[in-house]
């Protein structure tokens, strides 16, 4: 298909891949941030990293939104499932993510009404086809998936729709970086940035990067000619001493991004104060939540949540993962006690995880990582 | 036909396609995903061409490569045309491809 078969040309991968090795400073190491989830799949998917220089080295980002989401919310989530006469509908992998109590999937097998969508415009199809039922959206997603849900709101509004209601976990990818970039844990030469959150917000925001704290960032499109491209864009850049923001997936991404989705974003969401993360603690206004002319299609507002915070569980080091500081495979329960089927921690349970990435495309070969 | 009624037929289609799509898609709630994509946002962005279009709604049927369509909210790129590439993401069309030179 015309634009992904010519970013999977092998000739071309071989060819790109002596240029960065022969563009890389052997005496020197380098720790490359990917951080999409998406970008994490694909390197392993297509064994992007096996193609690189034994010294540059890709840690992963907390760009899963599955990964990030605390135990609170998935309890909040199970309490709204089990309110009456409720349907509660969520993307797939959701339904899997442990909380304090089990899963959805738990909660569905005890008899709450819920249900797997791929959009949330399937959400309100659902809703529509309901009408006596009150059908809730568990919306997750960076700003790539926001806009999404800001046009099912907008459409339900439009249709005049009563009985569909969101509950609101989007969360937004700069503050948990410049989180990243101010912990003493990690030092890291460059970022691979995330292509379809800027096909949304375009590059222009991650210019406090390099500005800010001395880190390039190149925004990558998500197969393996594009990776591969942005590692020598990023290693360029750092031999010849540029600190930039560059655009590698401009097939797709306009600088300034897309105004209508941010449009319509600024409509129906505003910033939280604060919002937890997992592995990251609470990171201020870095989510959204409905904003006042959406107040009455808020889960939230509708009905009561516990809002309880709860601990990781403590065999568990999916913080320490989505912030790069240890590899999936360094964790205690990695591959044992945490598996894709029974997982502990959130990291293996989405394809987008690292720890499911590297259990699924058998990243076992540790001699190659160096750290 | 009334507006209401084309949108209804393009959103029956869509069902229908959507069900025959399904053997690719995960045959279990949060099993293994054959499509080696993540269903929890229905994958990254993925390039789908326009096959049926709802302008007065803002909705366009789409067809992946693998043949399977689904409904797709086309707001955020408009104005499209039949044929026309799209990246979507969560139902959501983001970008016209080829719209940004290179």
């Amino acid at each position: 298909m015309k634009y992904v078969d010519e970013y999977r040309d092998a000739e071309l991968g071989s060819v790109v891949s002596a240029e960065v090795a022969a563009t890389v400073d052997a005496n020197r190491h380098y720790k490359i941030m990917e951080v999409c989830g998406g970008h994490t799949h694909s390197i392993y998917k297509y064994g992007v990293d096996d193609l690189l220089p034994p010294n540059v080295e890709l840690v992963h980002g907390p760009g899963c939104p599955v990964c990030v989401i605390p135990m609170g919310r998935v309890d909040d989530g199970i309490a709204l499932a089990h309110q009456e006469n409720v349907i509660f509908t969520c993307f797939g992998d959701m339904m899997r993510v442990p909380g304090s109590d089990g899963s959805l999937l738990e909660a569905k097998a005890d008899g709450a009404d819920i249900r797997m969508v791929y959009s949330p415009l399937d959400a309100l199809r659902i809703a529509r086809s309901n009408p006596e039922r009150d059908v809730i959206f568990f919306a997750i997603g960076f700003e790539t998936t926001a806009p999404s849900t800001a046009l099912t709101l907008m459409r339900a509004r439009a249709e005049g729709i009563t009985n569909f209601f969101v509950m609101c976990n989007h969360v937004t990818i700069l503050p948990p970086l410049r989180a990243l970039l101010e912990s003493p844990d990690l030092r890291l030469d460059g970022f691979i940035g995330p292509g379809h959150v800027c096909t949304v917000v375009g590059a222009k925001p991650f210019e406090f990067i390099p500005r800010d704290y001395g880190t390039p960032l190149v925004v990558s499109g998500f197969e393996p000619l594009d990776l591969l491209q942005s590692v020598l864009q990023l290693v360029r850049q750092l031999g010849e001493g540029r600190c930039e923001v560059e655009n590698q997936y401009s097939r797709l991404v306009p600088y300034d991004g897309n105004p209508a989705a941010m449009r319509v974003m600024a409509e129906v969401f505003e910033l939280r104060p604060h919002f937890e993360w997992r592995g990251l603690g609470f990171i201020s206004q870095s989510a959204l939540a409905l904003s006042e002319a959406y107040a009455d299609m808020d889960a939230e507002r509708r009905w009561t949540v516990p809002g309880v915070r709860v601990a990781d569980p403590k065999a568990c080091q999916c913080g320490e993962v989505l912030k790069g500081v240890i590899k999936p495979f360094e964790c205690k329960v990695f591959g044992t006690a945490c598996t894709p089927e029974r997982p502990i921690g959130t990291c293996m349970v989405s394809s987008e995880g690292a720890c499911a990435a590297y259990y699924n495309y058998g990243r076992f070969a540790r001699e190659r990582e160096v750290v | 036909m009334s507006d209401v009624g084309r949108t209804c037929e393009l959103e029956r289609s869509v069902g229908g396609a959507d069900r025959g799509g399904e053997g690719r898609r995960p045959e279990t709630e949060g099993g293994p995903n054959p499509l080696g994509h993540c269903i929890t946002c229905s994958d990254e962005g993925i390039p789908m061409r326009i096959v049926g279009l709802d302008e007065e709604r803002c909705l366009a049927l789409c067809e992946r490569e693998d043949g399977a369509r689904s409904t797709v909210e086309i707001l955020l790129v408009a104005p499209v045309v039949l044929g026309d590439t799209v990246l979507v993401h969560a139902g959501t069309a983001l970008r016209k491809m080829e719209e940004v030179a290179g």
